[in-house]
């Protein structure tokens, strides 16, 4: 465990020293802030009672863009300018290296998102009464929006194992994020399978389970869907590795 | 702790960089690795340090296989590869740290590191704001940091200024007291002031493994001996020598002696100059370079 957190201290050092990185969070917040305050009849000071679903529905949207932004360079990175090797001939295991990315991947974005607490305070404030908000489905969807950001880094780490090239590994992992989030509510409304197995089609989607979350509704064969993404794109990190390390 | 390869191969494709190489390297000992590009140098040496899987053949460190007990090994073992790859935007010290925790090193070590390599004017700067040569050194400090019993430094002088090579050199054989270090690079004086041994590789075999003095006897063959002497006198006289084979004029009084094969003609010309009143003002046995030596063996 020691190993791993002076891995992810270091990726976090890393990350926060360099503008570029920094910049990538406050784009999201001016973009995300723009959306949900400026934009008319479907922003927030346009709705007709306080509520975040506006931010909820947008969110999951931006985060197809902003996680493998964010996690591009963790291990493209490393693997083109050979500092990966360094760590591979240490004694560090390829489970080590994977845990430490993703831990590294997942606190970035979650201190990335702990300003958006002010827009659930704000609105909180801007009901009326103040207070007057469903809590519960900001609660669900908080958890939903947690069980997406881990595997949509889990996803953007394995793109980022799988090629050298930082802005191929962005092109692969915004790929496979926007698959799994919208490909199989899309594929459901073939006419092949509409009326006969949409339903079941669309369960394999990212965004069924999340909507489900948002209604409220934290179902165990979702948390079991999510961990299952999130195990096999890990393991296919550390395939990855390891065949680098057997190379 | 020694290392000891044994048939190592690797194939690209149908091309084999690197065929049944087999060596050892004592503890102690700086085993210096040269070869032209593309040789198999530096394939051997990511094969030695474990970050490259030989498709036949084994290393060991000590008794540890490094394919059979890969975490246990790494703890004794040092590289510097060719590209020296650092985080150029991390500062020196917080690099240096960051692989000491890795190995749980204290940070004493750090220090004593930083002072070692002569790096702490450098220490608070940047690794991006740092010329190759303390770049070097930086990636050189990674790899000893540890302590390792077994250091492998691809080409860990390239870059540096004069001065900076005599600290390094200076460094490289202290820490070969009690280390093995196997160290390859294209510096030809370099490979000749450090090493103990020189393993000469060429299209993935090895050449030649020997110390620098063996290599020359035996590519030497034939003594040549560079005399001057005085009076002038009649170089045609000197063929009286009778383990002389050849000779060849190199100044006025200078003269370029090729002995017979197997021949010492150094008693041969003392005794001759003697009985011909002839003074010897110099006289010195030309051995191979190593230029000329590498040149032979890797053409």
């Amino acid at each position: 465990m020691k190993t791993i957190l002076t891995i992810v201290r270091k990726d976090l050092n890393r990350f926060f020293s360099q503008l570029t990185s920094v910049m990538s969070l406050v784009i999201f917040y001016i973009i995300l802030g723009l959306l949900l305050w400026y934009m008319p009849d479907i922003g927030i000071l346009d709705g007709y009672y306080a509520g975040l679903d506006i931010y909820f529905s947008l969110v999951p949207i931006l985060l197809i863009f902003l996680l493998p932004a964010l996690n591009m360079d963790a291990l493209s990175g490393e693997l083109a300018a050979g500092t990966l090797d360094l760590l591979l001939i240490r004694p560090v295991s390829s489970f080590q290296i994977v845990a430490a990315k993703f831990i590294s991947g997942l606190t970035i974005v979650f201190i990335g998102l702990l300003p958006s607490v002010v827009y659930v305070i704000t609105v909180y404030f801007l009901a009326n009464p103040v207070g007057n908000i469903d809590m519960g489905a900001i609660v669900g969807s908080y958890l939903g929006l947690l069980l997406m950001i881990i595997v949509f880094t889990s996803i953007s780490l394995f793109a980022s194992a799988a090629v050298t090239v930082p802005v191929t590994a962005l092109m692969l992992a915004i790929t496979l994020c926007a698959f799994w989030y919208w490909a199989f509510f899309l594929i459901s409304r073939l006419p092949l399978f509409y009326g006969a197995w949409d339903y079941w089609i669309q369960y394999l989607g990212l965004d069924f389970h999340y909507k489900e979350m948002g209604q409220g509704l934290i179902s165990f064969a979702s948390i079991v869907y999510v961990l299952s993404l999130t195990y096999i794109f890990g393991q296919m990190t550390w395939w990855r590795i390891q065949n680098i390390r057997y190379q | 702790m020694s290392i000891s390869v044994q048939n190592l191969t690797k194939r690209y494709g149908q091309q084999v960089a690197v065929d049944q190489l087999s060596f050892t390297a004592h503890k102690g000992e700086i085993l210096g690795f040269l070869g032209p590009n593309g040789a198999g140098k530096s394939t051997s040496l990511r094969m030695i340090a474990g970050l490259l899987k030989p498709d036949s053949g084994r290393v060991f460190y000590g008794d540890l296989d490094i394919w059979e007990q890969p975490q246990e090994a790494r703890r004794f073992m040092g590289y510097l590869p060719e590209t020296n790859p650092l985080y150029l935007d991390m500062y020196v010290r917080e690099a240096l740290s960051f692989y000491a925790r890795i190995h749980q090193v204290s940070r004493d070590t750090v220090e004593q590191t930083i002072e070692k390599l002569g790096l702490p004017w450098e220490a608070h700067k940047r690794i991006r704001h740092l010329s190759k040569g303390y770049r070097q050194r930086v990636g050189l400090g990674i790899a000893i940091l540890h302590d390792p019993s077994i250091l492998i430094l691809d080409e860990p002088v390239s870059g540096l200024d004069p001065n900076q090579l005599a600290d390094i050199r200076k460094l490289i054989r202290n820490m070969a007291t009690d280390r093995t270090i196997v160290f390859s690079s294209h510096i030809l004086s370099e490979v000749e002031q450090i090493c103990d041994r020189l393993l000469i590789i060429h299209r993935g075999e090895l050449k030649a493994l020997d110390s620098l003095r063996s290599l020359q006897a035996q590519q030497d063959g034939r003594q040549i001996i560079v005399a001057e002497l005085e009076p002038r006198i009649s170089f045609d006289q000197i063929m009286e020598i009778d383990s002389l084979e050849h000779y060849e004029p190199v100044g006025e009084n200078k003269i370029r002696l090729v002995a017979r094969s197997g021949r010492d003609m150094r008693r041969d010309l003392y005794l001759w100059t003697k009985a011909h009143n002839v003074t010897l003002l110099e006289s010195r046995v030309e051995h191979t370079s190593m230029a000329s030596l590498f040149e032979k063996l890797t053409q």
